[in-house]
């Protein structure tokens, strides 16, 4: 299985979009080999930004999307057809700054569908602003005096809105974002995975994280405890955590609003005359 | 016969529901009904009423002047007394103690209504058992206390030598008491419906409430969102995994819908979208009807779209406007905007569920003779790899539309995508493909006028050298206020396309043109003068809020008709 296109990939050499782009890519062609998902029922939906025109190099369905409005998208989609498996790339100006509550009412439906973060706290694509996870005094060209702003931080966020599968990956650790991006797909609900990555050319963070970072699979952190979890979420300094933060399995939103109702496949049409005879 | 009954009080007296036990009473005694709420945007107190208007021919609106006035609290009286016709009975809470019958009883003040269904009938001799009948249909559970209550008040009635005349029972057939937005719920499930998404605003609401409600029966799913955006890009998802899909609101939801709009309108994702208008602008008066979302529907998102307005005007074309509205959606891959407004929608009539308009189906037989319960995806060009080749979202056609296939179709990938694309969907800014995408665009536009000339989508009434044109609610009353005038009546029903051609071929020979709408800038008659290039000689505007009423604006019609001709 090759998921790749003919379309010539446009970001800057380095760019941390592509750590994520092959993960995932090897990710999906392993599964669809596998045949634990078929090729026709990835969707695949992008917001805007750099990491926007992702969707053109993979050959999978696909919804490239406004900015901001890319979970209610996913959600429609798993709802009128449960078969389907939708993943959405947002970039931190989607997720937090223009489509904020979106973001925060997909992770506390529960609703079944994976969300992927790219997060290099800028602006790229208008070359260079800050943004909603930028740390503060970051100097950017719209504050050129330092952020003035506290950034957000995407997985405590998460977990206190109730996502029921919560990780961090590094775009320049392609191996464990593999293994992510594995157990993201296996996971049955809403699952956020927030990818620390440079912007080569306006936040070259390439440094910064790959001095910081450290697994949490390779420490004692046991997954579930949701105090821990969050406890966990807010450690940012010396040393950065990746891996799973937090899972747990429970209805999901198109479980409880279709109550078996099959929309895609049941095509009846109710009698309207036995209905209407109630009004009279 | 034809009469009009007002009940008065506050928010939480149980007027809208009563008015419409009331109304099912009359309608089954065999008489046309239309209910008119008017209300304050409360829960508790205010001054709210309802008109029962009941005729034993069939009527359009409500009259907004009354024959009998019931009132639990006096400053709702005081307040709309001036609209009493001559010789009205009232009954105010001053001469009738509506509040010790439920005090007395236990019941609760929501149940007040029934104290007047039973004054009414006392009034009306309507059979009391025949009443009875229909309050345990109606109320089921609740129906006991009601009777209760309905027989203290016919009882007060008839000690206090009320005086009565002997309603016949009438020889219409019940039909069904709809309110309007009821009617576009069964339209849009008659449609296809399956995924409807809102966030609640007056008066698209009742929409929302009424679709949750019968979600199970209907096969669908009623939600709510967290806003009017979330609503439409859930919609919007859903269209694209291959279900049929609508969103309701009201004028200020549809503001924030507008991105949305030109992202369905772009990646030709099909998508109905129903504006219940009220007064605007900003809050503006949200339990009042007005007719301002003209220009808006016409104009909003930015760029240049294929797009489809329709404008029902009554109860009825209601139910039909929105069934086909999803069949257009689908057929042309592009968003169809139904305008309604507070009158319709909130407004309650009995009225047939017509067959939708054949018309649509004549014109692509072969698409239609299939029952679309039985085939999927229903009513769109089913992508054919025979003899469509391979899989493109955008494959560039004579007719502007492309072949449609939802993801999950095996050996098919579909690029959805709302930057410029390729006809493969790939994003792309080149000069050539903007250009042919843009032209794919305007021969699909050229296509749905083309369509939609066929289809006329106007309708005519009367004859005369005098003409009223309008749409949406005011029909009602202009039908009645035409009567016997010598008037001709062209309504109009899409308002884009605008239906050029057959408003023109209908208005030659016509003197005079005035036009009818419920705003303060003329939005339909400038968009009248505009596509056609007639002349408007008169227009009536009305922005209180209020509905018209048929003897109003049957004097406007009078002036205009006793003007010297010059």
């Amino acid at each position: 299985m090759n998921l790749t296109t003919d379309r010539k990939i446009q970001w800057c050499p380095g760019c941390g979009n592509f750590g994520i782009y092959n993960a995932l890519k090897t990710v999906l062609e392993k599964a669809i080999d596998e045949k634990r998902v078929k090729q026709e029922n990835i969707v695949l939906v992008s917001g805007i930004g750099c990491y926007g025109y992702i969707t053109n190099y993979y050959h999978l369905n696909s919804f490239h999307t406004i900015h901001g409005r890319v979970p209610p998208l996913l959600t429609g989609i798993k709802l009128a057809n449960p078969e389907l498996i939708p993943i959405g790339f947002v970039g931190d100006g989607d997720a937090f700054a223009e489509g904020m509550s979106h973001t925060i009412h997909i992770a506390r439906r529960n609703s079944n569908a994976k969300l992927i973060l790219h997060n290099n706290g800028v602006y790229g694509l208008t070359t260079g602003q800050f943004t909603p996870t930028s740390p503060k005094g970051f100097k950017s060209k719209s504050t050129p005096f330092g952020n003035p702003e506290n950034p957000i931080n995407p997985v405590t966020l998460m977990l206190v809105s109730q996502a029921t599968f919560v990780a961090r990956g590094f775009s320049g650790d392609i191996k464990h974002l593999q293994y992510i991006f594995d157990e993201m797909l296996k996971h049955r609900g809403f699952a956020f995975v927030e990818v620390l990555q440079p912007c080569v050319t306006f936040n070259n963070t390439y440094q910064f994280y790959k001095e910081r970072v450290y697994k949490l699979e390779e420490t004692d952190y046991k997954i579930g405890d949701f105090n821990l979890a969050l406890q966990k979420s807010l450690e940012w300094g010396e040393k950065i955590p990746i891996g799973i933060f937090y899972r747990s399995e429970l209805p999901t939103y198109e479980d409880l609003v279709l109550r078996g109702l099959d929309l895609f496949y049941d095509r009846s049409v109710p009698d309207l005359k036995d209905i209407v005879k109630e009004f009279i | 016969m034809d009469f009009s009954i007002f009940i008065g009080g506050q928010a939480g007296e149980g007027i809208k529901r009563g008015s419409m036990l009331i109304g099912k009473v009359f309608n089954r005694y065999g008489y046309h009904v239309f209910i008119m709420n008017d209300y304050g945007s409360l829960i508790r107190g205010g001054t709210d009423y309802t008109e029962i208007r009941v005729a034993s021919r069939e009527i359009h609106t409500s009259y907004n002047r009354f024959d009998y006035m019931f009132a639990f609290h006096r400053d709702v009286f005081e307040k709309y007394r001036g609209m009493a016709k001559e010789n009205c009975f009232t009954l105010t809470s001053n001469d009738f103690p509506y509040d010790d019958i439920i005090k007395e009883r236990e019941a609760e003040p929501f149940m007040k209504p029934s104290i007047v269904l039973g004054v009414l009938s006392y009034m009306l001799r309507i059979p009391e058992n025949f009443v009875e009948g229909v309050i345990e249909d109606d109320l089921k559970k609740n129906a006991p206390k009601n009777i209760e209550l309905f027989r203290a008040g016919y009882k007060l009635a008839e000690e206090r030598g009320f005086n009565s005349i002997r309603l016949l029972k009438g020889d219409k057939t019940p039909k069904p008491l709809l309110y309007g937005n009821d009617a576009i719920g069964l339209g849009a499930v008659k449609g296809g419906l399956k995924v409807y998404a809102a966030y609640p605003i007056t008066p698209s609401t009742t929409l929302l409430d009424f679709l949750a409600k019968n979600a199970e029966k209907f096969h669908i799913v009623a939600l709510q969102l967290e806003d009017e955006i979330a609503a439409i890009n859930l919609a919007i998802g859903s269209a694209y995994a291959g279900v049929r899909s609508m969103v309701g609101t009201s004028g200020a939801g549809l503001d924030l819908m507008g991105e949305a709009i030109t992202l369905a309108g772009a990646t030709e994702t099909p998508i109905v979208i129903l504006d219940v208008m009220r007064v605007g602008p900003s809050t503006g008066a949200p339990t009042y009807t007005e007719q301002g979302d003209v220009n808006l529907a016409l104009n909003i998102g930015h760029g240049e779209f294929p797009r489809i307005v329709l404008a029902p005007g009554d109860v009825g074309e209601a139910f039909e406007v929105t069934a086909l509205a999803l069949r257009f959606a689908w057929w042309y891959q592009t968003p169809v905007i139904i305008l309604s407004d507070k009158h319709i929608s909130e407004s309650a009539r009995t009225t047939e569920i017509v067959e939708e308009d054949k018309a649509f189906l004549k014109l692509h037989p072969k698409t239609f003779s299939l029952s679309f319960s039985d085939h999927y995806p229903p009513m769109v060009k089913t992508y054919d790899k025979e003899i469509d080749g391979e899989y493109h979202r955008y494959k560039i056609t004579p007719d502007g539309i492309s072949p449609y296939a939802p993801p999950s179709t095996p050996d098919v990938v579909v690029h959805t995508n709302s930057t410029e694309h390729t006809e493969e969907g790939y994003s792309s800014s080149l000069p050539e493909t903007l250009t042919k995408m843009k032209e794919k665009r305007v021969r699909k536009m050229k296509t749905i006028e083309d369509d939609f000339k066929l289809m006329r989508f106007i309708n005519v009434f009367g004859e005369g050298s005098v003409a009223v044109v309008s749409f949406g609610s005011p029909k009602g009353a202009i039908l009645e206020a035409m009567e016997n005038l010598g008037i001709k009546f062209v309504q109009v029903v899409s308002l884009e396309p605008f239906p050029t051609d057959a408003v023109i071929e209908e208005l030659k020979g016509v003197q005079k043109i005035i036009s009818v709408e419920q705003n303060s800038f003329g939005q339909f008659a400038d968009l009248f003068e505009r596509k056609t290039g007639l002349r408007i000689d008169k227009r009536i505007l009305k922005y209180d809020g209020r509905p018209f009423s048929p003897w109003a604006l049957r004097s406007m019609f009078e002036e205009v008709l006793n003007e010297p001709n010059n």
